[in-house]
């Protein structure tokens, strides 16, 4: 398995914290990005991110390679998002103050064309989505894990992941029309 | 007649493979020929994959690198969880230990088994008598306690700057595994 990541994680897993370093700077911004689409708050998703890096480091020696680190980092992560909403409850609604946040890809939105307002909006739209779609949804088109990657990094069995995407990608379409589709994904 | 809901699946196919050539579409083709509402929810499904190959990611508010450093350095030496004592140590202390074993086991079959108790079947050796077991046995044991001796005082010069290195790294093993523990 060809893993940019190889030449840093042999010295990690050895104590060297210079290369696990590296490591946090190779992979922070798709951590914090797949955190923050989870739990849909910067600062939490940051301490969350920190919290993953920690518990890394600790479990770095028992990483026995046989996924991608990446992967691995995903998971922990992943795992300490879904933790902290079961620890504080369902969170599932989302308010305008939450939904303001999406970052904004461009200068203004006059500058958009139509087709790039309509994706910004369904970019928007899948804050609505409970968190695990939010998680799946995050992996496969963020992350670019393959099914079987996802299906790893959740610990879920890969028709469960399969069966999460489509009824996510059902979902958005439903949004897009004006649809309420709470009842679908509960 | 068939009802749109048979379609879902191949439709949410058709939207993220794009145009599947298979023999098992063609259903869905005709069906889409005649349904307009299939037809919405198929153009609604290609823009929301659309949006989601190009979903950017959120922005990172600042480099974790120095945050997550600063958490590293207050954390106890990270060791293999497994390794109580590194290998130079673990070997000739397992050959100790085994030696220990051999010679409580020995004396406990001496009880049961008398010594010059002949043996229940028919020998090719000529065995050792009382007095040429014991020396074996001591030339072994002593062999064996030597070589394990010497195995832990190489063990002990390669682990470092000496005696204090060595119980410091026994510490920080021992808060480790305590670690280990709590997660």
């Amino acid at each position: 398995m060809d893993d940019p990541l190889e030449p840093w994680v042999e010295r990690a897993r050895a104590g060297d914290p210079e290369a696990f370093a590296e490591i946090v700077r190779a992979t922070q911004a798709q951590l914090y990005n797949l955190a923050y689409q989870i739990v849909r708050n910067p600062q939490e998703a940051e301490d969350l991110v920190q919290v993953a890096y920690l518990r890394a480091w600790r479990a770095l020696p028992s990483f026995r390679g046989e996924a991608r680190l990446s992967t691995w980092l995903y998971r922990i992560t992943t795992n300490a998002c879904l933790n902290r909403r079961r620890q504080l409850g369902r969170v599932t609604e989302i308010d305008e103050a939450v939904l303001a946040e999406t970052p904004d890809t461009g200068p203004s939105p006059e500058a958009h064309t139509m087709a790039q307002l309509a994706k910004t909006e369904l970019w928007r739209k899948v804050a609505e989505l409970p968190e695990r779609y939010r998680a799946v949804l995050t992996l496969f088109y963020q992350a670019q894990l393959s099914y079987e990657d996802v299906a790893a990094t959740l610990a879920l069995p890969l028709g469960t992941v399969k069966a999460q995407l489509n009824r996510a990608r059902q979902a958005l379409a439903r949004l897009i029309q004006g649809d309420d589709v709470d009842d679908e994904l509960s | 007649m068939t009802s749109c809901r048979e379609y879902e699946e191949q439709l949410i196919s058709l939207a993220v493979l794009g145009e599947p050539v298979g023999a098992e579409f063609a259903p869905l083709r005709a069906h889409l020929a005649t349904c307009p509402a299939c037809r919405a929810e198929l153009a609604r499904l290609r823009q929301v994959e659309a949006a989601l190959h190009t979903w950017p990611l959120a922005e990172l508010p600042r480099d974790l690198v120095p945050l997550v450093m600063e958490q590293l350095a207050q954390e106890p030496q990270q060791l293999p969880s497994w390794q109580l004592l590194p290998w130079r140590l673990w070997v000739p202390a397992l050959a100790i230990a085994l030696a220990v074993g051999l010679c409580l086991a020995r004396n406990l079959v001496g009880r049961v088994l008398p010594v010059g108790t002949p043996p229940p079947t028919a020998v090719l050796y000529q065995p050792l008598g009382a007095e040429g077991r014991e020396l074996f046995w001591a030339i072994w044991f002593g062999l064996f306690f030597t070589l394990a001796g010497v195995g832990i005082s190489v063990g002990l010069m390669s682990e470092g700057e000496g005696f204090d290195r060595f119980t410091s790294g026994l510490r920080d093993r021992w808060e480790h595994l305590r670690e280990s523990a709590h997660l």
